[in-house]
């Protein structure tokens, strides 16, 4: 066995090593240590980090070229950061057909986790829908695809299944928001066959902690979070971090929220939207490091609900 | 698609950024430049042939106005964004149409009477030609995103609302105000919910318009009344 052993010199040149680096880029070197959080995906095993991208509003951004560099800009660093799941649907504008304009840019990146929906209300148009957002995304199959809103879901996710076994995706799911249609929904994930939920959960909405998460644990449900900030609206708060957040590694509103909704033992993914680079760091900080336990969540609960 | 509408606000069906939507204007007034003082000048004309009376040509530039509007803004532009476009597109082009039918079998004889009515016309039609594009100042935009009568719905509909005050009779404008009307609450329904600090101008001007046109009719008919009980024409 070929083993290094501790000289005075090898020692010198290692502290050596570590000042230089913290001179140069102090919080990339200290970004690197904390350990990227992943969850598994119950239906296969596969691992997916826990912090996605929504494109909800911030990628409906038309033919505009300077807001399309933008999207891609983001898109770009969303991806350097390790970025997985990227969730869209027909109903979000431009966006299916922005993130194609970006993904051919950056090219497409083998840690992309793609996520779509099929949102019409014709139950006969499934595979023509998924092929019509392949073209645009600019790719073969998609990852997941999802019933957006339970709109038609029994012919939508029929087809979806037999889609699956055909290996044109590679799982399924179904959505809601807002907390609309859970008890649709809970039926649904009871009957069985289903690998991913997609629901509201945030530090404000916790309604799905009765039901549904426990029920998707239980059945082996992949979840995802949407909405973890509520749209935004969380992080107008304008108050200060406690000091007891640096037990999880958390430094922004951004990471707290974050933090809490990825934290929830039943939860695979959290897909906040944002169009801004200096959001879109933050929202990556929150898939790294520690994470908060029980006692600590209902600890930021508390907080939050004081403000 | 939509199961329980009392879960919804307005927010719900907005699916693009207050910055993507600003961009929209800027992307249009690049497009056009330098034209602008010409729509400018466009606008003061159809107000002044407006108080002269000259109703054939008012309403020919309104109608090539709100058709310049759907097709630069709602059908190359907003339709990107929303399906919303795409309907006000096609309002636009209806009203358009409207307009057109009203120029030309509608009797301009003579001024129209500068009375109440058409004064708060005016100034709605004033406002919407010279001072709406200063409005991006308000809400902290950019002049290059500055939007103009002819070019961008608020300005056109807000212009072509007060003309029609100062010009049409009641009837007509019970037929030419509803497409503008329904604009103003539909932009300013979509600028409340981007959170501009000026959502609230067009609602304002819609119900300043339409408590003007009630003024308007009950006046008509009350000088109707009263001619025919003094046996006038």
């Amino acid at each position: 066995m070929n083993t290094q052993s501790i000289t005075r010199r090898n020692a010198l040149k290692l502290v050596g090593t570590g000042i230089t680096a913290l001179t140069l880029s102090p919080s990339s070197v200290f970004g690197q240590e904390k350990q990227a959080v992943t969850r598994k995906i119950p239906s296969s095993g596969e691992a997916l980090p826990v912090i996605g991208m929504g494109t909800w509003r911030t990628f409906n951004v038309g033919s505009d070229p300077v807001l399309r560099d933008g999207c891609t800009a983001v898109l770009k660093a969303f991806f350097d950061a390790g970025g997985g799941m990227l969730d869209c649907s027909p109903m979000y504008g431009s966006a299916r057909d922005v993130i194609g304009h970006a993904l051919k840019k950056t090219g497409i990146p083998k840690t992309l986790f793609s996520a779509e929906k099929i949102f019409t209300e014709d139950g006969s148009k499934t595979r023509e829908q998924t092929k019509e957002s392949a073209a645009l995304w600019g790719v073969k199959t998609f990852d997941l695809m999802q019933v957006h809103n339970l709109v038609a879901w029994e012919p939508h996710l029929a087809t979806l299944r037999e889609m699956k076994k055909e290996g044109l995706v590679r799982y399924v799911g179904i959505t809601t928001s807002h907390g609309r249609r859970h008890e649709d929904m809970e039926k649904i994930m009871k009957a069985g066959n289903l690998d991913f939920i997609q629901l509201t959960y945030n530090i404000s909405h916790r309604e799905v902690e009765e039901r549904l998460l426990p029920l998707a644990a239980d059945k082996g449900i992949a979840v995802i979070a949407n909405r973890p900030l509520d749209g935004g609206e969380l992080m107008k708060k304008q108050a200060p971090l406690p000091e007891w957040v640096a037990e999880f590694d958390c430094k922004t509103w951004a990471e707290f929220l974050l933090k809490f909704v990825v934290s929830h033992p039943a939860v695979t993914c959290a897909i906040p939207a944002t169009s801004k680079l200096a959001h879109l760091a933050e929202n990556m900080a929150a898939g790294r490091g520690r994470v908060p336990d029980a006692e600590t969540r209902q600890r930021m609960i508390q907080y939050v609900e004081k403000l | 698609m939509i199961d329980d509408l009392s879960t919804y606000s307005v927010g719900n069906f907005i699916p693009f950024l207050p910055a993507s939507y600003f961009r929209l204007f800027e992307r249009q007034f690049e497009a056009f430049w330098p034209l602008q003082p010409a729509f400018l000048a466009l606008g003061v004309a159809v107000i002044v042939l407006a108080v002269l009376g000259k109703g054939r040509a008012v309403a020919v530039i309104l109608a090539a106005a709100m058709a310049t509007a759907a097709v630069t803004f709602h059908f190359q532009l907003y339709a990107e964004l929303t399906p919303v476009g795409r309907v006000f597109g096609w309002a636009f082009i209806a009203q358009g149409t409207l307009l057109l039918v009203w120029g030309s079998i509608s009797r301009f004889d003579s001024r129209p009477q500068l009375d109440v009515t058409a004064w708060i016309g005016m100034a709605l039609a004033v406002f919407g030609v010279a001072v709406y594009p200063f409005m991006a100042l308000v809400s902290g935009r950019k002049l290059a995103g500055a939007e103009y009568f002819a070019l961008a719905p608020d300005p056109t509909v807000c212009a072509a609302v007060g003309i029609l005050l100062i010009i049409a009779r009641p009837l007509w404008l019970l037929l030419l105000l509803p497409v503008p009307l329904l604009w103003c609450v539909v932009s300013g329904a979509t600028l409340k919910a981007l959170e501009d600090p000026s959502a609230s101008l067009l609602p304002v001007i819609a119900g300043a318009a339409f408590l003007s046109f009630l003024v308007k009719a009950a006046r008509s008919s009350a000088f109707r009344l009263s001619s025919e009980e003094h046996g006038k024409p």
